[in-house]
């Protein structure tokens, strides 16, 4: 089934890219405006529903490394850096809380 | 000019080369075969859609389709601005390499058709070698928990990354509106509805008007 998925993705993907090229499609600002502010929602909804969790120790953790990714990317303003920082900074903020936690409860 | 571009797409490389890695550790961490994982980098070739793919296929597949096509939907602008730029001879193949990175560099530069492909090479070989590392020889680290749980995060912050720059004017209006939508579609459970709403109401929030 998630085959079938890839290739519907890929094939409606490829034709975005490709129809426009041939045939000047999307071509009034008004549909052109649409489609790029509707982009931002869908990345900003995913990124919310990615973020939030019921559990607010994991929430805590994963708000703390996203403010030390977006620090990563206004400084390094490239993609790769960002993600691998963001990594690093969640493991890092997790080993913290849980040692912290030890600490406490000891 | 092939070369040119190939020697251009060299920043691209080094920021898809680890999220393409990161890509194929989640994939392969949420269930997906190695099979299915480089199948859909060799076939979509785009980011975003690809994370969101993976990430909404668990909960149903009507809307693990929708929501990464919704989210291309950018791509028909790209390629309607890149139409106008450049002289395409070859529509069919420059149309599959154009990412939102590619489209913003050659935008900028305005060379020729064999820029533009000699930069998809460079970023399309980055990718898919980036996936085929992550799925070869990222099987170590997903024994892991701490490193699966650091990965399924890096989903969020990919989305904040790819968010970050789109924050200015109205878009700023789109992302809060959008986000706000999902999340409370996700506070009760729906949150792939929410996406789909998400993508028709930020626009509207934001003050976009069909003229």
């Amino acid at each position: 089934m998630i085959e079938i998925a890839i290739f519907i993705v890929a094939l409606g993907t490829y034709l975005m890219r490709f129809l426009p090229m041939k045939f000047n499609f999307g071509d009034s600002e008004s549909s052109k405006e649409f489609f790029t502010l509707s982009s931002t929602s869908i990345i900003s909804a995913l990124f919310v529903t990615s973020t939030f969790t019921f559990e607010p120790h994991e929430l805590s953790v994963r708000l703390l490394a996203l403010i030390l990714t977006a620090l990563a990317y206004y400084k390094s303003r490239n993609f790769g850096i960002s993600i691998i920082a963001a990594v690093l900074a969640y493991l890092f903020i997790k080993e913290v809380a849980k040692n912290f936690n030890l600490l406490c409860l000891g | 000019m092939f070369r040119k571009g190939l020697a251009y797409s060299f920043p691209i490389v080094l920021a898809y080369l680890p999220v393409a890695f990161t890509f194929a550790m989640v994939a392969k961490n949420l269930g997906f075969s190695s099979l299915e994982t480089l199948l859909a980098s060799i076939l979509i070739f785009a980011g975003a859609s690809q994370f969101a793919l993976i990430t909404l296929s668990g909960k149903s597949i009507f809307t693990a389709i929708p929501v990464p096509l919704l989210l291309n939907l950018r791509h028909i602008v790209y390629s309607s601005i890149i139409s106008k730029s450049y002289r395409l001879r070859m529509p069919y193949i420059s149309a599959f390499g154009l990412t939102d990175e590619v489209f913003a560099t050659s935008v900028n530069l305005k060379e020729n058709e064999r820029f533009l492909i000699g930069l998809e090479v460079g970023a399309y070989s980055a990718w898919v070698g980036g996936t085929a590392i992550g799925v070869f020889a990222g099987s170590a680290f997903l024994l892991d928990d701490r490193i699966s749980s650091a990965l399924v995060f890096s989903l969020s912050a990919l989305f904040l990354v790819l968010l970050l720059p789109n924050l200015k004017e109205r878009h700023l209006r789109a992302a809060f509106g959008g986000g706000v939508v999902a999340l409370a579609f996700h506070l009760v459970n729906l949150s792939s509805l929410g996406i789909i709403v998400a993508a028709i109401a930020g626009p509207l929030l934001a003050g976009w008007r069909n003229d």
